[in-house]
């Protein structure tokens, strides 16, 4: 660029300003009259329109549009800028004073101009030393202008800095309360409060600039803002729009917006910083923390007052406007007590206000983090301070006469608990608080809840050392939320100290009777059966003593103990049990009560082998819970994994199939993988898929849930266990013997040191089993010998029982111990009453067959014949698999030999031929 | 900027010229503030690039600043100076690291947008070329974009800066923006 360039760019500038000075209109007329030469004249014209465009991108970024001449004032210099316009100081001439101007970026045509200067009048009327008058309004060049009055000060915040005292903060703040309720009286509401709006004179004196100046800029269209559109605007102001203009509900802004928007400066002006952090969120976000995130509380440097501050501050802060301060003077009054020492009028949220709104947050984290348990579990907490959920009305009745008839001094004495108990529940609001806090989202890192209750299971005895019966409710509180996690373990831990802390230190404390309930469930998940049932006991006897049978408490703790009764083996007394609590649900109209009974219910049918009501059952179930639950709740995920494995036992196996997998995309979006309920849903997949003759699926699927497992709580975990037996299982049918022995193995040593439960009963018997058939023969007499000791140690007398017991005959049978299987088919009694559902007769004739089998080997033939030939006749009739034809023929084979019919023999040794390997 | 603020930070910067430390602490918050208005609004909320945040930016030149070892401002004219083209360099030279890092990537400009006008935005690189441009046509008329821009000046305090009238500026201003409007179509 050479120096001749510098004077042709100077000559493009002269003639650009000159041009500049006349109307618009006359300017290419006057262009075309100078004798510049071509291409500057373009480019001074394309200057020109460049700058005659309403909006540069470096208006933006310095110091906004080059004045419009607006008669009868001289514009000097840019002073404020914002999304609505720009604002000049400017010498008025009629008057003669400064002013401040305010235009509009966006043309006149852009709102209607009979509205801007009716609102225009209506805020020329406001008076008050605290507000920056309106002086009047037009419009020059197409665009709307207010001329204010011009404030010579600084932004309250800054006015104040870091160091101000809390009294000359709330003093001042209070001055700027009395302007804003001036315009309040009159009706107008500012609706953009925040520290850049409010300036302090250098005496002292606050101004509230721009008052009502965002409903005139809003034109009638932009009254529903969308967040795209009107990005810029939102910015500035965000921090300080309370929840209802941050959602946009324009008609439901009053005055107690404007109280929201000064309990956020009132916050920032004593804490320093703004209640919610909302840098670098996207609007979107930032709008969802300021209706949902509470901001934390005041932090308390033991400056004067600061606990009565934080609790006006909340008040102001609150979501909701009903909650908030009904009017600027109330919350004026507030701050003046505060000031003058006496008790201020608002009260600090009650206890379960503040859970309620726990629970609300956190469903920000199930959004954000896929985790709709939590609403699950923040409902759980919210109950757990109400002992019990809100009974039916009858119930509810008959608690209270109870109260009535009370004697006198007990009545004291629940007064003194009422007592302790709000100062319990203070503590304790305060601690999760506390601890909850650092998991705010915001805090950077992606929030987890586990991990927050981890932090507070940590915390508990070092911080609330001097609480005990704070820190059994939180120990209870925390090993229902491991419970909700999936983490049994866990749960029955903190259980166990709960229960430990309140027989201590509060042995009648209300919460015990609920936490026997809990601790007998949280047992029975960590396969302690007999103690899950001795708290059971304990809970029924509590509701005994307190009269509270026939209630929804005793109906729930029915169905623990059919529970528990279910897996102790004892089947009759469980499905008594479980009838007694239902017919309590039916009666007082429990749904949810009748719900979670209906599955236990049909886990003991199906023991009983009565699959088609176990199947009816959960039908129910799943029905109740769709009508009433959204679509991908995990309890919906539970009836399916439940009702697949009833269908899996019938002989429509496939059908189960699709069942599981919904239940597991329900269980893998809501609770994760790592999850007790996801990994059970897994290994039925996986034994379904098994049953089905897909067993390289259902190896892979078994040993990712035996991993999971291990990962999950350590080796001693149910879910882990329970996985191994399972894997084990398909390994032993797919032929792996190996690896099933070492599995089963593991399972033994891992149940053989906690207390047995039936579940794991045949674990000895697959033992027997794969050591024979790797040809150990002694280690699986071992086995056998002591799983048949296990077997009648623990399993009562019944089907149940039976079925086991011929199991192990089986065993024995490979082991050719005929005087074991004798004895053994002796001691399971008439098959006929124990093999039921679809193939117990099958079952029943092959039971038979092997009887007979044996009876051959210990007495001989003659007293083997009979029963060895009826039972084959009727195999032959049937349809049976290969691997029971060949056994059925094998057993004919062996009488025929030791009757010394060789012609049968023969006979039968070319239908084996014919079988070939099928069957083997 | 008020004048209780100019004055104190023109003695401070004094100091700071005069070797003293104290100075740089006591002037960090004052310039801070104002550094950080700048920042806010090149890179702030609008911005396409998430990698450099107000904040970040700032410390970056506050760091640049108290680093260089021409500390001796003559004045707060001359710090701010300074710090324009600080922050000028700063920006640039993330934009430019972020094209390399993009390779081919027009994909992620580094852009200069300003909140409420989503469609007013510019290529810094191109608004740095174009800046250089018009240093070879008018450098007063490039500084006073600067000072502006990047030290978010008012059109009186770059007058000031500059030892020229607020008319010259005034007029120096509405040329640089339609030039640079003009060039960057």
């Amino acid at each position: 660029m050479g120096s001749g360039s510098e004077s042709r760019h100077a000559l493009v500038g002269r003639l650009f300003e000159e041009a500049l000075a006349l109307p618009e209109t006359d300017r290419a007329a006057w262009l075309s009259t100078t004798d510049a030469p071509v291409d500057v004249l373009d480019e001074v014209r394309e200057l020109l329109s460049v700058h005659d465009r309403e909006v540069s991108f470096l208006d933006h970024l310095a110091g906004g549009a080059a004045p419009a001449r607006i008669p009868g004032f001289e514009l000097r210099e840019v002073i404020g800028r914002g999304g609505m316009g720009v604002v000049w100081s400017a010498r008025q001439t009629e008057p003669e004073r400064m002013v401040a101007v305010k235009m509009l970026a966006s043309s006149i045509f852009d709102l209607s101009l009979h509205r801007f200067r009716r609102e225009i009048n209506v805020l020329g009327r406001l008076e008050h030393e605290a507000i920056a008058r309106v002086y009047e309004a037009g419009v020059a060049e197409e665009r709307p202008y207010i001329v204010m009055e011009l404030v010579e000060g600084r932004p309250i915040d800054e006015f104040l800095g870091r160091d101000a005292d809390v009294a000359s903060i709330v003093s001042l703040f209070r001055l700027v309360l009395e302007g804003v309720a001036h315009a309040h009286a009159r009706g107008i509401v500012h609706r953009d409060l925040k520290p850049a709006n409010v300036l302090v004179t250098a005496d002292g004196r606050p101004k509230v600039l721009d008052f009502g100046i965002a409903r005139v800029f809003d034109d009638e269209e932009a009254e529903r803002p969308t967040l795209q559109t009107k990005t810029g605007m939102i910015l500035g102001t965000l921090p300080y729009m309370s929840p209802e203009q941050a959602r946009g509900e324009v008609d439901t802004i009053d005055v107690r917006s404007d109280v929201y928007s000064l309990g956020v400066m009132l916050y920032e002006l004593l804490e320093g910083r703004r209640p919610l952090d909302l840098q670098g969120l996207p609007v979107a976000r930032a709008v969802e923390r300021i209706v949902r995130d509470l901001p934390p509380p005041l932090e308390e440097r033991g400056r004067r007052f600061e606990k009565d501050l934080g609790v006006i501050v909340g008040k102001a802060l609150e979501k909701e406007p009903d909650r908030r301060y009904p009017t600027v003077g109330a919350l004026d009054e507030d701050l003046r007590r505060v000031l003058a020492a006496e008790p201020i009028l608002a009260r600090p949220p009650s206890t379960a206000y503040l859970l309620s709104r726990f629970a609300q947050r956190h469903r920000v984290l199930v959004a954000a983090g896929g985790f709709s348990i939590l609403v699950l579990v923040a409902a759980t907490i919210v109950s757990l301070f109400f002992a019990f959920r809100v009974q039916s009305a009858n119930e509810e009745l008959r608690e209270t006469q109870k109260t009535l008839e009370r004697k006198t001094s007990e009545a004291v004495a629940s007064a003194e608990r009422a007592d302790r108990e709000a100062y319990a529940a203070n503590t304790f609001v305060e601690f999760m608080i506390r601890t909850f806090l650092e998991a705010d989202p915001a805090a950077g890192e992606e929030p987890s809840l586990r991990g927050a209750i981890e932090r507070v299971a940590a915390r508990v005895d070092p911080d609330l050392g001097e609480h005990p019966v704070i820190r059994a409710r939180l120990h209870r509180f925390l090993g229902k939320m491991f419970e909700a996690l999936g983490r049994p373990v866990q749960a029955e831990e903190h259980l166990q100290l709960a229960d430990r802390l309140f027989a201590e230190h509060d042995p009648d404390h209300a919460d015990r009777a609920p936490l026997a309930l809990e601790l007998a469930h949280g047992l029975l998940r960590v396969n302690r059966p007999h103690e899950a049932l001795a708290a059971v006991q304990a809970h029924l006897a509590i509701l005994e003593r307190e009269g509270r049978l026939g209630t929804r408490a005793h109906a729930t703790a029915l169905e623990r103990k059919a529970e528990i009764l279910l897996q102790l083996g004892q089947f009759e007394t469980a499905v008594e049990t479980i009838g007694e609590g239902l017919a309590i649900c039916e009666r007082i109209g429990a749904v949810e009560e009748l719900e979670s009974g209906l599955h236990p219910y049909a886990g003991i049918l199906l023991r009983l082998g009565r699959i088609d009501e176990a199947k009816a059952q959960l039908e129910k179930l799943l029905e109740l819970r769709r009508r009433r639950l959204p679509a991908d709740s995990p309890y919906i995920a539970e009836a399916l994994h439940a009702l697949a494995v009833t269908i899996s036992q019938s002989d429509d196996v496939e059908a189960a199939l699709p069942l599981l997998d919904e239940a597991l995309t329900i269980q893998r979006a809501t609770l994760g993988e790592a999850h007790s309920a996801t990994i059970a849903s897994l290994l039925a997949r996986a034994q379904t898929l098994d049953e089905l003759g897909r067993t390289p699926e259902a190896l892979s699927d078994v040993e990712e849930c035996v991993r999971l497992g291990r990962e999950m709580e350590g080796e001693t975990s149910q879910n882990y266990i329970w996985s191994l037996y399972t894997a084990a299982g398909i390994m032993r049918r797919a032929g792996q013997y190996e690896k099933a022995r070492d599995a089963f193995r593991d399972v033994i040593r891992l149940v053989r040191d906690g207390e047995f439960a039936v579940d794991y009963v045949d674990a000895w018997l697959f033992l027997a089993d794969a050591e024979m058939r790797l040809g150990h023969r002694e280690a699986g007499r071992a086995a056998l010998t002591e799983g048949i000791e296990k077997i009648r140690a623990v399993l009562p007398e019944g089907p149940y029982r039976g079925q086991i017991l011929a199991n192990a005959a089986n065993v024995a049978g490979r082991a050719e111990d005929w005087p074991l299987v004798l004895a053994l088919h002796d001691e399971i009694g008439p098959a006929d009453q124990i093999f039921r559902g679809p193939d117990g007769a099958i079952q029943t004739v092959l039971h038979a067959l092997r009887r007979g089998r044996a009876l051959l080997e210990v007495k001989g033939p003659e007293a083997a014949a009979t029963t060895i030939l009826d039972a084959k006749k009727i195999l032959d009739a049937g349809e049976i698999g290969p691997g029971l034809r060949r056994e059925a023929i094998e057993t004919e084979l062996a009488l025929r030999r030791r009757q010394g019919n060789d012609q049968r023999a023969a006979e039968l040794e070319t239908e084996l031929a014919a079988l070939g390997e099928a069957g083997r | 900027m008020t004048p209780d603020l100019e004055r104190s930070l023109t003695a401070l910067l004094g100091e700071i010229g005069a070797g003293t430390d104290r100075a740089w602490d006591e002037i960090l918050p004052a310039v801070y503030n104002h550094l950080k208005g700048v920042a806010r609004k090149i890179a702030g909320p609008g911005s396409d690039d998430a990698t450099i945040t107000p904040t970040a930016l700032v410390h970056d030149a506050w760091a640049k600043l108290a680093g260089s070892a021409s500390s001796d401002f003559v004045d707060r004219n001359h710090f701010f100076a300074v710090a324009a083209v600080t922050m000028r360099r700063i920006l640039i030279d993330a934009s430019r690291r972020r094209k390399t890092e993009k390779r081919g990537g027009d994909s992620h400009r580094v852009t200069l947008a300003d909140v409420g006008s989503p469609s007013a935005s510019v290529d810094l690189l191109e608004l740095d070329e174009a800046l250089q441009e018009l240093e070879g046509l008018s450098s007063r008329q490039a500084r006073v974009v600067e000072l502006r821009f990047f030290a978010g000046l008012g059109v009186a305090e770059v007058a000031e800066c500059l030892g020229v009238s607020i008319a010259t500026i005034e007029a120096d201003w509405r040329l640089a923006r339609a030039w640079l409007g003009r060039r960057l179509a």
